[in-house]
């Protein structure tokens, strides 16, 4: 039970992009639509998990100086293949994700797992390690998707949820949602109820602002 | 007179000077103008109670202000629940999660208008006329003698204003006919948290919100629009901290004779 540990504590209580803030960049730009959100999530996965049980299984072999080009040319090559499957059989979706997929080389959550996890651990935990991370990622990814898209255009996956006003509905769609800044908003928002519930999460104070009680002044 | 000087006599100032134009605006804009008023500081009072029952911050009356703010210049908003949810966001967002007025980074009435701009694009809001902004004039005035509105943002916005509406090609005093500009210049751009507290960062603050509302007016959103000094607050108040650490960096430099 103690391995199973590594797949579902980063799902929340050490979630990549709510807690390590890592991955904000593509949180940011494919979650218009639960489509894009899910396939991303799902190449992020498999390039997570194949990069790192490769780096676990190679890994008395790495030599450390060299360990980080290594490492991403590992990385590279397995994003590579990702993009061409999702362009071979998703062309329209591998359009609508344009860069991002590509981009997953420069996730920091890729090599780092690689970095903190797979140098050090045996292929069964890192896949796990993996896996639970990939995981916690594509969770995220699916919630502010949801979010985004049913208020943003009132759709799920593309299918009508909410009838907008512009196909004689009544939902008035939020152009806001659709626009990068909410994702950010949204993201802040899922931070804070997190750590309202888990104040574990919450990193000590940098400074503490005195408040004495007989002081007015503005 | 030690202790009059705490954050709600600033607030009630703003309130007071706010009056003269909630007279203007009411003659100008007609009843709507109320209802959105109603509805936002309803929202507002609202979100402060949960914060003062949850963080213990204390309430203040700059609600009046920012819900007076978004019912000027939100003119085309007939929606109440875009106001219910704009002002929340703003009011949350901008203000409460910081610790309440005071210690916000920007004006919670500008992030309440910017949500409702970007929001809900196809609503389409027009300025106000010159009653508003003389009445402006005269609320801007009790906040320049009580020391509430710096004289300095005052006079560079003003500047950067003019100069920039110059640098384009067109009439300089016709921004200061403008209810709504005039209104943001002195209650949003003059903002004495949201804007920067050091002197030479207050010159710099207000001739860059002059200058981008003049670019933001004549350029894209209309000058007679509200958007343009809205945006331009937003951007304004983003950069003050940083014209203030600048200011602050050069005084150290001066104080230890030039080398550091």
């Amino acid at each position: 039970m103690k391995r199973l540990q590594h797949l579902y504590t980063p799902l929340i209580d050490n979630n990549p992009v709510t807690l390590q803030i890592l991955g904000i960049c593509s949180a940011l730009a494919v979650t218009t639509s639960m489509t894009t959100a899910l396939v991303m999530s799902l190449a992020l996965i498999v390039v997570l998990v194949a990069s790192s049980m490769i780096i676990s299984a190679i890994r008395h072999h790495i030599p450390t100086s060299i360990r980080l080009i290594l490492q991403i040319t590992i990385i590279a090559s397995l994003v590579i293949v990702a993009d061409q499957v999702i362009q071979a059989f998703a062309f329209d979706i591998s359009q609508r994700l344009s860069i991002f997929v590509g981009l997953i080389v420069t996730n920091c959550l890729v090599l780092g797992r690689a970095e903190a996890f797979a140098m050090r651990n045996p292929v069964g935990l890192s896949a796990l390690d993996a896996l639970g991370n990939g995981l916690g990622y594509g969770l995220v990814l699916l919630l502010i998707g949801f979010v985004r898209e049913l208020f943003g255009a009132g759709t799920l996956f593309g299918q009508t949820v909410f009838p907008t006003i512009h196909d004689g509905g009544w939902f008035t769609p939020l152009n806001l949602m659709l626009l990068a800044p909410s994702a950010f908003f949204l993201l802040g928002l899922l931070i804070w109820a997190i750590r309202s519930v888990r104040p574990a999460q919450i990193e000590p104070v940098d400074y503490e602002i005195s408040i004495e009680p007989n002081r007015r002044a503005p | 007179m030690r202790g009059v000087w705490h954050r709600d006599t600033v607030s009630w100032i703003i309130v007071s000077a706010m009056l003269p134009v909630v007279v203007a605006a009411s003659l100008d804009l007609g009843f709507a103008t109320m209802q959105r008023f109603g509805v936002a500081l309803a929202v507002i009072s609202f979100w402060q109670g949960v914060f003062l029952f949850t963080r213990a911050q204390p309430l203040s009356p700059i609600a009046l202000v920012t819900a007076f703010a978004v019912a000027v210049l939100a003119s085309g908003t007939t929606e109440m629940w875009q106001i219910v949810l704009a002002a929340s966001f703003g009011t949350v967002i901008g203000e409460q999660i910081f610790g309440g007025w005071g210690r916000n980074v920007v004006n919670a009435g500008v992030v309440t208008l910017a949500f409702l701009y970007f929001a809900f694009p196809e609503v389409l809001h027009t300025g106000t006329g010159p009653l508003v902004a003389i009445a402006a004039g005269f609320g801007a005035l009790l906040l320049l003698v009580m020391g509430v509105l710096s004289w300095r943002i005052a006079v560079a916005a003003t500047m950067g204003l003019v100069l920039a509406t110059f640098a384009l090609g067109q009439d300089p005093a016709a921004p200061f006919l403008e209810g709504s500009l005039v209104f943001g210049l002195v209650f949003l751009i003059g903002d004495p948290v949201a804007s920067a507290s050091t002197r030479m960062g207050r010159w710099a603050y207000g001739a860059l919100a002059g200058a981008l509302v003049a670019i933001f007016g004549w350029a894209d959103a209309g000058i007679d629009a509200p958007q343009a000094v809205v945006f331009a607050t937003l951007l304004a108040s983003l950069f003050a901290p940083l014209f203030d650490a600048a200011a602050v960096a050069v005084a150290t430099r001066k104080w230890r004779g030039g080398h550091a």
